[in-house]
């Protein structure tokens, strides 16, 4: 070999090389990641221009172009999403092939309509009937006044009967556990006197069951005159090719105008869809809507497994660090945590469901609620918050006692000696030195635990996590928090979405952007656990050792 | 036994002391008694156990996993070994310096009342004159007194040390023990150090283990002489150094080994 060549291998610099370029590509694939997330998200919350497509054939159609490619017979083609499913026989999009298209172009008249159901209609304002302002030509922006207008005053009427109605519902529901519990109670009852007690409840729940049906029904029938009355207000579009359609305003959500938008309102737009993103319900199947319980959801199981795997990882930590022997016992319980940290999820996920949600859930049910298991209704024993948060606590608690043992160890031993040959007793040293010192790295690790929970969802599939939740697991009613409670959550809304939706491309878009906003979670995990880790160094720096 | 060996002027007494690390024996029948209010000072070549019996004193050894002492050992004729003894009260009156200064990531002011505020001081008042005593004591007032509230980490090492022994004279103890308490430091900061305790001793007892022999004949009233684990002399300091009664002591001195 030559000496050149040879020295060339020597000094490693194709390892170098190799190892940069390993860096390099990762880099771009975190980069293509993000790229991808946010480009699909931005597609969703940033109002695009909207295209009426004349054809070769004489139809035109309104539609956003969504992406382009070759076809198999080698013809340019573009997709469009197209809307008015009622009249596209249900098909939100369409392949065009350019070779068809005799004109584009983009009136500052067309509109897009978001309805409650049925996704998007495309098309043209012809008049409103109905109501205010009866047959009134308006232009797009008076007509959005309007339905703003609108929606406010069938808010303020039909909220009050609505609430009664979830009130009267609740307490349905109340009245029906109550009855159950007497009439289990009536029957298991030893004494005479207490059987006539249970059944006095008994005939109590049963008249008010009576009483909350006629009061449901009333409200029901407030609430239809007003919802009828709401209905006769009707909006008529057109679509692209001229057929009109009608629709009552109360099935539309929002509407605006894409093609009439200046950068400015564009923006406005852009910052009012991600506000909506974040604050609404999500609607049809969730292919459309908002992420809100989704986004609480996860929030809440986050710090509900905060709370139960801190203390206890740090406390075992501690004890593995600082109290126990060093013998067989506890560098078996060493190995013990480090395999837990690679046992998969979904195993911790059949664990929460078999040991928490079965056996604990299971267990309260039928201490606390032996009427109800009779009656098939589960409340503890059937997947909730708390499950899925303990579970999630168990998944993390590896890297919680790991972090904490080794934060532990870089405290210095002079440290702790100078403490104790103050006086200070083994606790106290623990307590106002050692711990302090170990703040950062224990932080450290456990933030970055959380982050990895919050983007866990095996486990919660099986001990919680619901596709669509009636109730929040926090809200205003006593007592704020319910454990108890299944619950909707990112990761899960993401599986739900993208995997298990009716519609799955329609639906595209937002599980770009529940990915986007899971991982800008993550991501505030992440930037909180420097900035903690950061705030700690400073003050308890180990400058001068 | 030189004269003056009183049991009011012996403040540590020892007889007999054994102590072993597990299987090693690393102190055989030391018996010596610590004069109140001197310096005294444990000299001797690496690993012949004066840090060692130093550590009995203050039973810092317990924390050494089989640790092990036989023989009798008194704090004003209380056994320090006794299971009846109070080790935090003993070390609150037995205060230990050490090797490498180790102030704790806390305020100056934090880390000078540090021993009351674990003994359950709450009291703002005498926390604050404690600080200022015990700051005077190691001279070390006037260069912080305007930044009592700012991280100790900030000092420099000799700085660490004099705040190290400020911490230990806070609590007021009866023995202050050094266990090479300038090996980390420059010479200037050394120079502190030595004034420090010439002038600490007398209201307090100390006994420094050093392996600078200048530095013991400059400090100390008193020398112990240790040799493999065992006390080879021990006596008056200008006397122990000009005529040492013992060949080891005397080819240790003059350099022969250590």
């Amino acid at each position: 070999m030559a000496p050149a060549a040879k020295r060339k291998r020597a000094d490693g610099r194709i390892w170098v090389w190799l190892s940069g370029a390993s860096l390099l590509l990762i880099l771009a694939m975190m980069a293509i990641i993000g790229f991808l997330v946010c480009a699909n998200s931005f597609q969703v919350l940033w109002p695009s221009r909207l295209d009426l497509v004349a054809l070769a054939d004489g139809s035109v159609f309104l539609g956003f172009p969504m992406n382009g490619d070759i076809s198999p017979e080698g013809l340019p083609r573009t997709r469009y999403k197209v809307g008015n499913r009622e009249i596209n026989s249900g098909a939100d999009f369409r392949w065009i092939y350019e070779q068809d298209v005799v004109k584009r172009n983009h009136p500052q008249e067309a509109l897009v309509v978001n309805r409650m159901e049925n996704g998007d209609f495309y098309g043209f304002l012809k008049r409103r009937t109905g109501g205010r302002n009866e047959s009134a030509t308006e232009s797009p922006e008076e007509f959005r006044e309007s339905l703003v207008d609108f929606q406010r005053r069938w808010n303020s009427l039909a909220e009050p009967p609505r609430r009664r109605l979830a009130a009267l519902g609740d307490a349905w529901q109340e009245n029906h556990l109550a009855f159950l519990k007497a009439e289990y109670e009536m029957r298991r009852a030893l004494t005479p006197d207490a059987a006539e007690m249970w059944k006095a409840n008994l005939e109590r729940s049963i008249e008010r069951e009576e009483a909350v049906k006629t009061e449901s029904e009333r409200a029901m029938s407030l609430f239809n005159a007003i919802r009828d009355e709401f209905q006769a207000e009707t909006a008529v579009f057109a679509t692209a090719d001229g057929t009109e359609i009608s629709f009552p305003l109360s099935a539309l959500a929002d509407v605006s105008s894409p093609n009439d938008m200046g950068w400015t309102a564009k923006a406005w737009r852009f910052a009012v869809n991600v506000w909506n993103i974040l604050s609404q319900y999500p609607r049809e199947a969730n292919t459309d809507g908002g992420l809100f319980p989704a986004l609480l959801g996860t929030v809440a199981l986050v710090f509900l497994m905060a709370v139960t795997s801190f203390p206890l990882g740090v406390a075992a930590g501690v004890y593995l660090r600082e109290y126990a022997r060093d013998g067989i016992l506890s560098r078996s319980a060493r190995v013990a945590v480090n395999n837990l940290a690679g046992v998969p999820s979904i195993v911790y996920g059949i664990f929460g469901l078999g040991f928490f949600v079965y056996g604990m859930g299971g267990s309260i049910d039928r201490l606390l609620y032996p009427e109800r298991v009779a009656a098939g209704i589960s409340t503890y024993g059937g997947g909730g918050i708390i499950w899925s948060s303990l579970t999630l606590g168990l998944l993390t608690l590896p890297v919680v006692i790991v972090a904490t043992e080794e934060a532990l160890a870089t405290v210095p031993s002079e440290i702790r000696h100078g403490s104790l040959a103050l006086g200070a007793t083994r606790f106290q040293t623990l307590c106002r030195v050692v711990l302090p010192m170990a703040s950062p790295g224990i932080l450290t690790g456990f933030i970055l635990a959380m982050a990895r929970a919050a983007g866990e969802v095996a486990p919660l599939m099986l001990t919680g996590a619901v596709k669509s939740a009636h109730s929040l697991p926090l809200d205003g009613e006593w007592p704020f928090v319910h454990v108890e409670r299944k619950f909707m959550h990112l990761g899960f809304h993401i599986y739900d979405m993208g995997f298990q939706s009716p519609n799955v491309e329609a639906s595209k878009p937002l599980v770009y952007l529940t990915a986007l906003i899971l991982l800008i979670l993550v991501f505030v995990l992440n930037f909180a656990a420097i900035g903690l880790r950061k705030r700690m160094r400073e003050k308890y720096a180990m400058r001068g050792f | 036994m030189e004269n003056g060996d009183g049991p009011d002027t012996l403040i540590v007494e020892a007889e007999n002391l054994d102590f072993h690390y597990g299987e090693k024996q690393a102190l055989f029948g030391i018996g010596v008694g610590i004069r109140r209010g001197l310096a005294t000072a444990f000299i001797g070549p690496s690993g012949c156990g004066k840090s060692t019996f130093l550590r009995c004193l203050n039973r810092m050894n317990d924390l050494v996993d089989g640790a092990r002492v036989t023989g009798r050992l008194t704090l004003d004729g209380e056994d320090v070994n006794s299971p009846e003894l109070d080790v935090i009260e003993l070390r609150r009156r037995v205060g230990m310096v050490f090797q490498k200064p180790n102030p704790f990531p806390k305020s100056i002011y934090e880390n000078v009342v540090y021993g009351l505020r674990i003994a359950g001081v709450r009291d703002r008042e005498r926390l604050d004159a404690a600080c200022e005593r015990s700051l005077r004591r190691a001279a070390l007032w006037e260069e912080v007194k305007d930044r009592l509230r700012e991280s100790a980490m900030g000092l420099s090492g000799g700085q660490h040390q004099r705040l190290c022994i400020a911490r230990a004279v806070a609590v007021r103890p009866e023995i202050i023990l050094m266990d090479e308490p300038c090996s980390a430091l420059d010479p200037r900061s050394t120079t502190k150090i030595e004034e420090l305790i010439t002038e600490l001793k007398g209201d307090y007892t100390i006994v420094i283990v050093t392996h600078n022999m200048q530095q013991a004949a400059r400090v100390s009233d008193r020398t112990v002489f240790f040799y493999e684990g065992k006390l080879m002399e021990e006596g008056e300091t200008r006397r122990l150094f000009t005529s040492p009664g013992r060949r080891e002591t005397e080819d240790y001195l003059t350099g022969r080994f250590g």
